[in-house]
């Protein structure tokens, strides 16, 4: 037992402390951000307050966070099987069980809390991949582990988009072609693949919902719907744009306070246009610094890895990560059509951020464990 | 079983390269953020600032109209009523939620405090619509009643409360009415700072004085710069202006001078200028019959209004000014004036009047005496009003002196009082005929106009400036109204231009006197054509006149009576006009004699 803590202190000193630094700071700046948010709320209990539970999912994330990271992530090997068909039978039962909101099905309504497959999907993902590419034997340099592994990602892809989710199923190839890229998948297949993607964007558009294909009208031309679908990217990005160089201050965005960007978004997809409107330019470096500097940290860990089933899991996460934040900001900022994605550990929302610090949590897991003669390696 | 990380694989290099995509990815959207919010900031604010202020614009109190000894002739009541602020009585949801609950509020309190609804659910939703940031008035303008049962029963509460607006209102109801003009709403007062989103209401002056000085009377319009949220309503006050209240006008009117003319003239369809000779201060202009300015406040009802416009007696018209009339006799000293003046007149001529004039060939006309008058001087024909005196003169002299005279005083011409529609009578020329005729001035024209007859017309004002000219010793002035201005209570009235000096008309003493002892003769002498509208214990001067028209069944008269008192020394010029009257005699004198008796009797004020 006296053993047993004795490892488990020396696990927690392993920890990649400045990764959690940057983890604590993004939650909460989040927290305060949806704080501020919240100027038009009066009266309801003070839990039902929206950065009261965001403090709330984060002490829980960050709790699971620490739990995965003392645990070994080589034991989820052999589990990854199991967790992968999992996270596919709740993709399917949310098609059935799942609570209709906005016309799509992609919530298990749990009373408390709404869950959300989709997220538990992409840790799934992360951790077959990984098992899969971790075999010597399954060289990705030949056609069938190549396709197999496509088919990991295809099928929880699939059954996401017919919730239809396309934000979150956006996410899951591009942890895909991380993985492989970093694994050696070769020039000549990118290319090929590259070539296929393109050949594929008529038949894409040909499939997509007429609301995608609004959404994406709109961003090219903001004025088709002044009102609907082109108001709050036009507010954001206004919203963005008046921030200037140091921001109007905490609680004084104009744009969030007299809800020219609609409640119902600021907190959650657009909390990015909230920083930036009233924080400014500056507020912006120290957010994107703050992500960059993850990027770093989750790249060193993957180079760390004792073993090849835990760089591919941290880069997972990493592609995870980035993914999200980029969709997020271009969105906001008005360089992207609005998809539906949480700016990580930042936007509102339980089921993301505690997902989210459970990847992470894997990645400090991996951290933990590293090859210490490697550091020179990076 | 561990596959350990084979350092030949190409792991290093290809983590470094996907590490750089995603921190140049990281680095574009830095550049493009500074694009963003630091080089197009401002146009993003400013864009901002558009979308969410909006300027509403407060006018300045009206300013007041006092008479020449401080009354107040136009003033501001407070009118207090119901005000519903929409901010506060928001409902989350369609809009209809908010209009309902408003609209069930509104009926609960016409409920609780027994009054009528004034406004509909209609009324609220178009105000939710057009302009939901500023309150709407539930009611306007509520009694002492009406106040008493709302602190009894309601009170404040949130998102209603009572508020007072300003609301003019004219002290003595029909005085002067026409002259003083109305108040209406105003429409969008175009100011240098373009234009506002939101105007409060403002009393605009729509007639009379209230038109004239409306500039001054307006003020400074102040205002707030309402920052407004998403849906429209009130946010926040991001800045206000104070309004300056409008300057205070007083007049040159004596109120209980004009009061007293006006019920003189009483149920007689007519005017009365009362005048300071020296100067053309006016101290009194009325016209009857009247109607009561309050009615005008806070807007005129449909049915009033057809009313005043439909009556036979044209109450509308201020007729002072804006009606012009054939003088009748009135003009003859003046034709006299115009015959001393000229060369080709004997000043001494005296004529033979025998009670008709051979004017042309088949033409024979009369004087009102059609036994003749027999030998008069020009003192006697004033004073008797003799009409074939006055032809004989004109044929003497020609129409060019009397033309030219007319002309010098300003007949045919607005004298410049600061009233609205002042018409300006006609001075019939050979140019005039031409373009309504298409004939020139003949001698039957010159000597119907030598006694104030036919083509020549002239309104009350003017004569009285005719009248000052003769009392004052040839001076013509320019009448006027305006006493002066003041910024605020606390400061005196000033003028702010100066005065029009009266100019000389360059009479001759001699030449005047004549009139003058004509003049005063038509009153004193037992001969005298006013002599019934002598004053105990006053020597005045005056003229009396008629004109006659419409058709010989029914036949009326115009009836004048100009006079300036005392004869030496004349304090006050006066005319007064009884529009289809019995006579001069019968109509306008004695209520010239009434005034006079005020003035001078009584030791009335002047």
């Amino acid at each position: 037992m006296k053993r047993q803590f004795r490892v488990l202190g020396r696990h927690l000193l392993q920890l990649d402390w400045l990764a959690l630094a940057c983890t604590v700071l993004l939650l909460g700046l989040g927290v305060l951000f949806i704080y501020s948010t919240s100027v038009g709320e009066t009266g309801g209990s003070w839990w039902k307050l929206q950065w009261v539970r965001q403090i709330l999912f984060a002490l829980i994330g960050l709790g699971g966070y620490l739990a995965v990271a003392l645990f070994d992530y080589r034991n989820l090997k052999e589990l990854s099987p199991l967790l992968y068909s999992g996270s596919l039978l709740l993709l399917v039962g949310v098609l059935i069980f799942g609570k209709e909101r906005n016309g799509s099905r992609s919530w298990y309504d749990l009373g408390v809390v709404d869950f959300q497959p989709s997220e538990l999907a992409k840790i799934g993902l992360i951790l077959a991949l990984a098992a899969f590419l971790n075999d010597p034997q399954r060289s990705i340099r030949s056609p069938r582990p190549l396709l197999l592994a496509f088919a990991l990602c295809g099928l929880p892809t699939g059954l996401i988009l017919l919730q239809p989710d396309l934000g979150s199923a956006m996410i899951l190839p591009c942890i895909l072609f991380a993985i492989l890229f970093v694994a050696g998948l070769s020039w000549r297949v990118m290319l090929l693949l590259g070539l296929m993607g393109i050949l594929m964007l008529p038949a894409g558009w040909a499939l997509a919902k007429d609301y995608q294909k609004e959404r994406v009208m709109v961003f090219l031309n903001p004025d088709r719907d002044p009102l609907g679908a082109g108001w709050n990217m036009k507010q954001s990005r206004m919203a963005v744009g008046s921030g200037g160089l140091n921001g109007k201050g905490l609680r004084q965005g104009t744009q969030n306070v007299l809800g020219y960007l609609p409640d119902t978004v600021a907190p959650t997809d657009f909390i990015f246009s909230v920083i930036a409107e009233e924080t400014g330019f500056v507020g912006c470096i120290l957010v994107l610094s703050a992500y960059v500097l993850m990027f770093f940290l989750l790249a060193r860990t993957a180079l760390l890895s004792l073993d090849l089933f835990g760089r591919y899991v941290v880069v997972g996460v990493l592609a995870m990560l980035f993914v999200h934040v980029s969709i997020n900001v271009a969105m906001t900022i008005g360089l992207m059509p609005i998809v539906g994605l949480p700016l990580p550990l930042v936007s509102y929302g339980g089921s993301f951020i505690v997902t989210l610090l459970l990847a992470l949590g894997l990645a400090q897991s991996v951290h933990v464990r590293r090859n210490a003669h490697s550091f020179s390696q990076i | 079983m561990n596959q350990r990380p084979n350092p030949t694989q190409p792991h290093r290099l290809r983590l470094r390269l996907l590490l750089a995509l995603m921190v140049s990815l990281q680095g574009g959207f830095l550049v493009f953020l500074w694009n963003l919010q630091v080089v197009q900031g401002h146009s993003y604010q400013e864009t901002i600032s558009r979308q969410s202020l909006r300027r509403v614009r407060h006018p300045g109190l009206r300013g007041k109209l006092y008479d020449r000894n401080g009354i107040v002739l136009a003033d501001n009541r407070p009118a207090t009523g119901i005000a519903l602020y929409f901010e506060e009585l928001r409902v989350p949801g369609p809009s209809s939620r908010t209009i309902d609950r408003i609209d069930t509020m509104v009926e609960d309190m016409a409920r609780i405090l027994e009054m009528p609804r004034k406004v509909s659910r209609e009324d609220i939703a178009a105000h939710y619509r057009s302009e939901r940031l500023l309150p709407l008035m539930a009611w306007r303008d509520l009694d002492d009643a009406a106040l008493a049962r709302w602190a009894e029963r309601m009170g404040p509460q949130l998102g209603v409360d009572l508020l007072t607006e300003a609301v003019r209102s004219y002290p003595y109801d029909d005085l002067m009415s026409q002259t003083m003009g109305y108040v209406g709403r105003g429409g969008m007062a175009q100011d240098d700072e373009g234009p506002y989103d939101f105007y409060l209401p403002e009393m605009e002056g729509k007639a009379g004085l209230e038109k004239v000085f409306d500039a001054k009377l307006r003020g400074e319009a102040g205002g707030e710069l309402v920052r407004i949220d998403v849906s429209s309503y009130r946010h926040e006050v991001e800045a206000f202006r104070a309004s300056v209240p409008g300057e205070d006008v007083q007049l040159t009117l004596d109120a209980r001078l004009q009061r007293l003319c006006e019920r003189i003239l009483g149920d007689a369809t007519g005017s009365m200028v009362v005048m300071k000779p020296e100067n053309g201060e006016v101290l009194a202009l009325a016209t009857s019959p009247r109607y009561n300015l309050n009615e005008f406040v806070p807007f005129l009802p449909n049915d009033v209004w057809q009313g005043l416009l439909n009556d036979k007696r044209r109450p509308l018209v201020n007729r002072p000014v804006a009606e012009q009339y054939p003088p009748g006799s009135v003009i003859k000293p003046f034709v006299c004036l115009a015959g001393l003046q000229s060369e080709a007149f004997d000043p001494l001529s005296v004529f033979m009047c025998t009670g008709s004039y051979q004017a042309g060939p088949r033409t024979i006309m009369h004087c009102h005496n059609r036994f003749g008058h027999g030998e008069l001087t020009m003192e006697e024909a004033i004073e008797r009003s003799c009409n074939v005196y006055m032809w004989k003169l004109i044929e003497e002299t020609g129409y060019g002196p009397v033309r030219q005279l007319f002309q010098q005083v300003g007949l045919g011409e607005e004298t410049g009082l600061e009233v609205d529609h002042e018409v300006s009578g006609i001075l019939p020329t050979d140019e005039w005929k031409r373009e309504r005729f298409n004939q020139r001035l003949l001698g039957g024209d010159f000597a119907n106009i030598s006694i104030g007859q036919g083509f020549l017309t002239v309104t009350p004002i003017q004569m009285a400036v005719l009248t000052s000219a003769i009392a004052n010793g040839g001076n013509l002035v320019t009448p006027t109204l305006l006493q002066g201005f003041r910024a605020s209570e606390e400061e005196p009235f000033q003028l702010s231009e100066l005065r029009k000096e009266p100019i000389d008309l360059g009479w001759q003493a001699e030449d005047l006197s004549r009139i003058q002892k004509g003049m005063v003769d038509v009153v004193m002498s037992p001969r005298g054509t006013a002599r019934s509208a002598q004053v105990p214990g006053l020597s005045y001067a005056g003229k009396t006149g008629t004109a006659q028209f419409g058709s010989p069944g029914n036949r009326r008269y115009r009836s004048w009576m100009i006079a300036y008192a005392p004869a030496e020394n004349p304090r006050i010029a006066a005319v007064v006009l009884i529009d289809a009257g019995q006579g001069s005699g019968v109509d306008a004198a004695p209520r010239m004699k009434l005034l006079m008796q005020a003035l001078f009797s009584q030791g009335g004020s002047s």
